[in-house]
């Protein structure tokens, strides 16, 4: 088990995608070990012969279907949100500068 | 029925609707008298984002030319609904009560409000929410707070709190709300109205901003059970752009056969909560053993691992539902990011709240290497035992009975710890990870004055058991559906 540390948690922000301060890490490690340590009593609920519930409506539903095209919303509608575009195209910074 | 000019806020949404087919009321006088109301009182709650007034006005003038037409009118002709704001309504700003978004115009209707549309209902505008729908108070929200019409010292509950804030003051009959973990039926019991969650899938996602897909649903917040049970009428059905959407007809819910049903109550799960809400809770059960229901005591000992299983499964799905916000398609896109890594970094930090980064990075905890055995794949095991707990509680009694929350709203500001907050969900967790239905409707008042609410849990897609007995304690006691005094002229 990874043990919640300022490095761990700069870890999870690195894999999170999110950047945080100093004064927020702080914080987060705070509350993710009071989270933490709420959730351990789990560990005493006996589980070994039960399956995971991966999907809630297993049994009644198939999640496969027709690779077919359905729905395709207009590149105007679509470009209409996004915050920095040229030519139809959506534009961002270089992966490595 | 518009009876003796009673004003349009104290009815139904279906005595509105009625008045209107009747020719009482025009969908416009209709529309404008709640217009007007959200104006000059909508101030002291903070309930909406955002008002429609040009859409409503218009789309009421429309039905007025259609019932002029002699067109056939929907089930929802002129019923003025706020939206929570993580429900797109094309064309109009989807905020999520997020920085993130703020700026954010839906490109399609969500199936839910569209289908709203399609029975003439009038969308009248969207309510606050705790940001992306994480919390439980309303407090998260980038946009603003929102206040309980009962005390404005108090919190209207959360995630849903606005959408409750609105119906509960009277600013509209009826709203659209989501619940993951609570979040329609804790505030609808912190502001004293009926909110319902429907069995998962029963009720098309396909719109709703996604936090936790597997426990996710829209649902009503509503004055009346028969409103709750009209909407669902209206909404639950298949869609064939949400894939967890369960392959089965829309019902009808409004005929109430009376048979002598069974509800169970888990005794040994009720030790925490205030004496005055147990109080009223076994008021409440005893009003419905005199209407000849049986009360029996059921075991659901499993139900107190439920908030540490929701905290997981929750943070888990969140983490990856919210992955998608990278500032590059939609959204807040930071400035000055010098290669790509850094906008996604940097939009993501300014754009979401401290509750949001909480939740994604105890989300990316749990599924970790070295964690995902411990802690996320320990949950969904737990998450069977609820669920297959449920199922033998079902094959003893109808229906499941609790208080919806332990104890009546908090002040505003009062609670910092956000894992003491998300206590309040202790009794509405199960019911989202068990997929089933749920109901919380007004039990009584605090001796502060703030409600109480009474929950029914019922089995996968059962609804229908939950409407009439709900129903028969609405009628049992009227005296806890009231209007907070500040609201009432």
């Amino acid at each position: 088990m990874i043990q919640l540390t300022r490095e761990s948690v700069q870890k999870l922000c690195q894999q999170s995608q999110i950047h945080c301060t100093r004064e927020e890490e702080i914080l987060l490690l705070e509350d993710l070990i009071k989270m933490r340590n709420y959730i351990e009593f789990l560990q005493a609920v006996d589980t070994r012969a039960i399956e995971p519930c991966t999907h809630i409506s297993k049994g009644v539903l198939s999640f496969f279907r027709e690779d077919t095209v359905g729905f395709v919303m207009a590149e105007e509608e679509f470009l209409s949100n996004v915050p920095c575009h040229k030519l139809g195209m959506v534009c961002v910074p270089p992966i490595l500068k | 029925m518009q009876k003796n000019n009673v004003p349009l806020h104290l009815l139904s949404g279906c005595q509105i609707r009625d008045a209107f087919l009747k020719g009482e009321k025009t969908a416009t006088e209709i529309c404008t008298h709640f217009l007007y109301r959200i104006t000059h009182l909508d101030n002291k709650i903070g309930a909406f984002t955002e008002i429609f007034y040009k859409r409503a006005l218009a789309a009421a003038k429309q039905l007025d030319e259609k019932k002029a037409q002699g067109k056939l009118l929907g089930k929802l002709a002129a019923i003025p609904i706020a939206v929570k704001d993580n429900i797109h309504v094309k064309g109009e700003i989807t905020t999520c009560g997020s920085r993130f978004l703020q700026n954010y115009r839906a490109p399609f209707d969500s199936t839910a409000t569209r289908l709203l549309e399609e029975e003439d209902a009038i969308l009248i505008g969207k309510t606050n929410l705790d940001e992306f729908a994480m919390g439980s108070s309303t407090e998260n929200s980038f946009i603003k707070k929102t206040y309980n019409p009962w005390d404005i010292g108090f919190s209207p509950g959360g995630s849903s709190g606005g959408s409750a804030a609105a119906v509960s003051a009277r600013l509209c009959p009826i709203a659209l709300g989501s619940d993951t973990g609570g979040s329609i039926r804790q505030p609808a019991s912190y502001c004293g109205i009926v909110g319902f969650k429907p069995t998962y899938g029963r009720v098309s996602r396909y719109g709703l901003v996604a936090f936790g897909s597997s426990l996710d649903q829209i649902g009503p917040l509503t004055t009346t059970v028969s409103d709750a049970a009209l909407i669902m009428e209206v909404l639950g059905r298949q869609c064939e752009k949400d894939a967890t959407s369960l392959p089965y007809n829309p019902l009808d819910y409004s005929v109430r056969t009376y048979e002598k049903l069974k509800i169970g109550v888990p005794w040994r799960l009720l030790e925490g909560i205030e004496k005055e809400s147990k109080a009223y809770f076994i008021h409440s059960l005893k009003g419905l053993q005199k209407l000849g229901h049986e009360i029996i005591d059921v075991d659901l000992c499993v139900v107190k691992y439920a908030l540490a299983t929701y905290f997981i499964i929750a943070a888990a799905e969140a983490s990856t539902s919210l992955a998608r916000f990278d500032g590059v398609r939609y959204g807040r896109q930071a400035v000055g990011a010098e290669n790509l890594d850094q906008l996604y970094k940097y939009s993501r930090q300014e754009g979401f709240g401290a509750e949001v980064k909480r939740r994604i990075l105890f989300g990316t905890y749990v599924l970790s290497a070295g964690n995902e055995e411990a802690y996320y794949r320990k949950a969904q095991k737990v998450r069977t035992l609820i669920i297959d707990q449920f199922k033998t509680v079902f094959s003893e009694c109808d229906l499941v009975a609790t208080p919806t929350v332990p104890a009546t709203a908090m002040k505003v500001g009062s609670i910092k710890d956000p894992l003491k907050m998300s206590l309040s969900d202790v009794y509405t967790t199960a019911a989202n990870l068990a997929g089933l239905p749920a109901i919380s409707i007004p039990n009584g008042f605090s001796d502060q004055g703030l409600p109480y609410g009474f929950q029914l849990m019922g089995a996968h897609l059962k609804e229908d058991c939950i409407f009439k007995i709900a129903e028969a304690l609405q009628m049992a006691f009227p005296s806890h559906f009231q209007i907070p005094a500040a609201f009432r002229s």
